[in-house]
């Protein structure tokens, strides 16, 4: 009767189903569209920089690559916050109560969706990474850490924003962060509390890659932190503990090897 | 052979100090039956227990053979049910295309193929193939029902809940909305609340009457209005004597209880019969229309 | 029963010239005896028993007053005005939190050797923010209503337009006390006012969102403007400019007067 082909009783089939919808609405949405026009404004930047002088790299000395995808990362985070609060908004919850797909699967749903931002984010750097290593002259050469560090951070924030949807279900809450990481960038913090800032240039192509090992932890305890309140507690605890040992252990790593003497934290 | 039926048995819920449904025993199979009632009689708290979004305090519910207190078999019942609550919700910047195909994929419909087909058929079924691609805040208030019964209707469930299904519609919609519900292929178990008594003629074979949490009567319509026989009378007076009484559009009075003196008896209809059983729960007395 | 009350005794206790203990053991007797109580109901006055009922009725079923009403109506304002300021959405508690966190993080920001730009930029925009928040047709769920009521489309802006300008105020007043430098405390009123009275009267044209983005971008254009050409993006808090503010100001808010009508019509 209602059991025939078509239907999958794996949740895990389901998921991917409901991943790939979110994806692609959020692929379109107002958010990644304002992510797409801060990318294209910093990557400009960025190449007409590196046309007309020479100091532009990949890391952080002068104008970067990075900062028209700290943006990008950003307006995503706003827009998976936006779409995981969707049920709220529309007041929807409890007639979804009613399907078969638990909020197991649709909150694995919602953090899955982030893959497609990523995906997404990590196509247009390539070109970007591509087209300046063919075209331009950038004096410190393409530094491929760098540029894996800036599309991990897209899905760090991604999750971070479906994390807060689910524990702060306010729509303020995203913007409010967002503005926090936009307008927070200091680089003077002593260089103890450098490292912890997300797009961070540390100096060696070994610390950016522990930097991008912390920012990997970091999605892995924000995705856990979604899915600790839907049920799915096996993925959510190994999610968070997974990501609290990356993020201790490349912490450790990278403080010892910034810090000298006593100037560390502060 | 697979239970084909949903039983209550000595159902309690409660909010607060008010008591949503008391002591409530009910069994439904295939076919239509109705639910009628006054606002507050618990209507809504019975079909939302039976499509599993609320927990029952006392008793025992069976749907489907299946007990929704067990993860395992609420799961189950979902997997075969269809539910269109009584203020449904939708995502509005969707378009009626997406919002019932997202809501395909929470019934586990994963292969993307089957889904746009049961999508379209849903849509044609309640006749919004035109609008499919039109965002929802877009359609009107009757076609945003349709989209509701719609969703619904996805993978040919057995157990169809709906919960007030025609409120806001003209009586052109009611009537494809009736044609639409008694049509359906694969003979669900329909539980149809309603305020509408011409709805519950039109489409019922059996009615369920609510009032205060408790059952009232449950038989055919008929029997219904069959209550009433003897207690209606049309007069050319308004008189207190009768528990109901009112003035009809052409000057006469029609009364429902005791008869006032002069008056004429009436064939009794399910509006005559329904008011007769609530009425007194929600204190009329006189009505003048 | 041996005793009963006699007319003086009666006449005595109307009058309410009965001293207390004659009063409580006639009141005792009362209760006992049904002759006395029906004496005594003949000789009340029905008419004030009823008012005396009538203002216990009221005062029970008047809904509770909250903090902020009692405080404006203590400044003087009517109880109304008061009740419709205090309910305003923008001026719920999510909102007023989310200012707050905001500005924190701008005068966190400012704490750097950037100067207190972050702050100075940010305030302005809050009460934009508000209105945008709570005008309009797609956020105001009582719009419609709103404008059919006797207070009208108009006066019920200004007294929201009110509480919004108000709290944003009070916020960023109390914040700009973390500044380091104090003398930019006041810089970013005129500003503000200028920007709400933008938006207010963009409103009449365009959707009230869509007004205050136009409002925020030319806001932040002219202060990236004003860096990139003459690179001291201050000019804008400058004396020059406040008199500009001022003026603009005024003018926008005699144009607002002047289109009221178009508040009363949706």
């Amino acid at each position: 009767m209602s059991s025939g082909p078509g239907y999958a009783y794996s949740s895990r089939r389901v998921m991917r189903a409901l991943a790939n919808f979110n994806g692609r609405k959020l692929l379109v949405s107002w958010g990644l569209m304002t992510a797409y026009g801060m990318a294209l404004l910093g990557t400009g930047i960025f190449l007409a920089a590196a046309m007309t002088q020479d100091d532009v790299s990949f890391g952080d000395d002068g104008w970067t690559v990075a900062v028209g995808f700290y943006m990008f990362a950003i307006f995503t985070m706003v827009a998976t916050n936006y779409a995981a609060l969707r049920d709220r908004r529309e007041g929807t919850s409890e007639q979804h109560e009613s399907l078969p797909a638990d909020s197991r699967v649709r909150s694995g749903g919602l953090v899955l969706a982030t893959a497609w931002p990523f995906i997404a984010a990590t196509v247009l750097l390539g070109v970007v990474t591509a087209v300046t290593a063919v075209w331009l002259v950038v004096p410190s050469g393409v530094q491929l850490m760098a540029v894996i560090q800036t599309m991990v951070f897209v899905a760090t924030l991604g999750t971070l924003g479906v994390a807060l949807a689910t524990w702060v279900p306010n729509p303020f809450v995203a913007p409010v962060v967002a503005f926090a990481l936009f307008i927070v960038q200091t680089p003077e913090a002593p260089a103890g509390w450098h490292v912890v800032f997300p797009l961070a240039h540390l100096g060696s192509v070994y610390l950016a890659g522990w930097h991008t090992i912390y920012l990997l932890g970091l999605t892995l305890i924000f995705a856990g932190i979604a899915l600790v309140r839907s049920g799915a507690r096996r993925w959510a605890v190994a999610g968070l503990l997974v990501g609290s040992v990356a993020v201790g252990v490349s912490l450790a790593v990278m403080t010892t090897q910034v810090c000298s003497g006593s100037t560390c934290l502060f | 052979m697979q239970d084909t039926t949903i039983q209550f048995t000595g159902v309690d819920k409660r909010y607060g100090q008010v008591r949503a449904l008391d002591s409530v025993g009910l069994e439904v199979g295939r076919g239509i039956t109705g639910l009628l009632g006054p606002n507050g009689a618990g209507k809504t708290t019975l079909i939302r227990i039976a499509a599993t979004v609320l927990a029952p305090e006392g008793g025992r519910v069976s749907l489907l053979g299946l007990d929704p207190a067990q993860a395992g078999g609420r799961i189950e019942i979902r997997r075969r049910l269809g539910y269109m609550p009584q203020e449904p919700g939708f995502y509005r910047n969707f378009t009626a295309f997406e919002f019932v195909d997202y809501v395909a994929i929470l019934k586990e419909m994963a292969d993307r193929r089957e889904r746009s087909e049961e999508v379209r058929r849903v849509l044609g079924v309640v006749d919004l193939t035109d609008v499919a691609h039109k965002k929802v805040k877009a359609l009107s208030g009757g076609m945003r029902r349709r989209l509701a019964l719609a969703q619904a209707l996805i993978g040919r469930p057995e157990l169809l809940l709906l919960d007030e299904p025609t409120a806001g519609l003209d009586p052109e919609q009611r009537l494809r909305f009736r044609e639409t519900v008694s049509q359906l292929t694969n003979d669900p178990i329909v539980l149809l609340s309603t305020h509408q008594t011409e709805d519950v003629v039109a489409l019922c074979e059996r009615v369920v009457v609510l009032s205060a949490g408790a059952v009232r009567f449950d038989g055919a319509p008929k029997a219904l209005a069959e209550t009433a026989s003897g207690r209606v009378w049309i007069g050319v007076d308004q008189d207190s004597r009768a528990a109901l009484s009112w003035r009809m559009g052409d000057g006469r009075f029609r009364h429902i209880g005791d008869p006032p003196p002069g008056a004429a008896p009436a064939e009794p209809t399910i509006d005559d019969a329904y008011l007769l059983m609530v009425g007194g729960t929600s204190d009329i007395r006189q009505v003048t229309a | 029963m041996t005793w009963h009350i006699d007319d003086q005794m009666l006449a005595l206790y109307m009058d309410g010239r009965m001293s207390e203990v004659p009063a409580f053991s006639l009141e005792a007797h009362v209760l006992a005896c049904a002759d006395c109580r029906r004496r005594l109901t003949d000789r009340v006055d029905s008419q004030r028993g009823e008012q005396i009922w009538q203002g216990l009725l009221d005062s029970v079923s008047q809904a509770e007053r909250r903090p902020g009403e009692r405080l404006l109506s203590g400044l003087g304002v009517p109880a109304h005005v008061a009740r419709l300021l205090v309910l305003t959405p923008s001026v719920g508690l999510a909102w007023v939190l989310s200012v707050m966190a905001a500005v924190a993080f701008a005068v966190l920001a400012s704490q750097g050797s950037g100067g207190p730009l972050p702050f100075l930029v940010l305030a302005p925009l809050l009460p934009v923010l508000g209105v945008a928040v709570s005008f309009g047709r797609r956020i105001d769920p009582l719009y419609e209503i709103g404008i059919a009521s006797p207070l009208g489309g108009f006066r019920l802006m200004l007294v929201r337009a009110t509480a919004v300008l108000t709290t944003s105020i009070v916020v960023a007043t109390v914040a700009a006390l973390g500044l380091p430098e104090v003398g930019f405390s006041a810089v970013w009123l005129l500003p503000a006012l200028f920007l709400t009275v933008l938006t207010l009267i963009l409103s009449t044209v365009i959707e009230t969102s869509s007004a205050a983005l136009f409002a925020s971008a030319i806001w932040i254009g002219g202060v990236i403007t004003f860096e990139v050409i003459a690179s001291d993006p201050y000019i804008a808090f400058g004396t020059d400019a406040q008199l500009v503010f001022a003026v603009l100001a005024v003018l926008l808010a005699a144009a607002l007067i002047g289109r009221r009508g178009s508040f009363e019509v949706i």
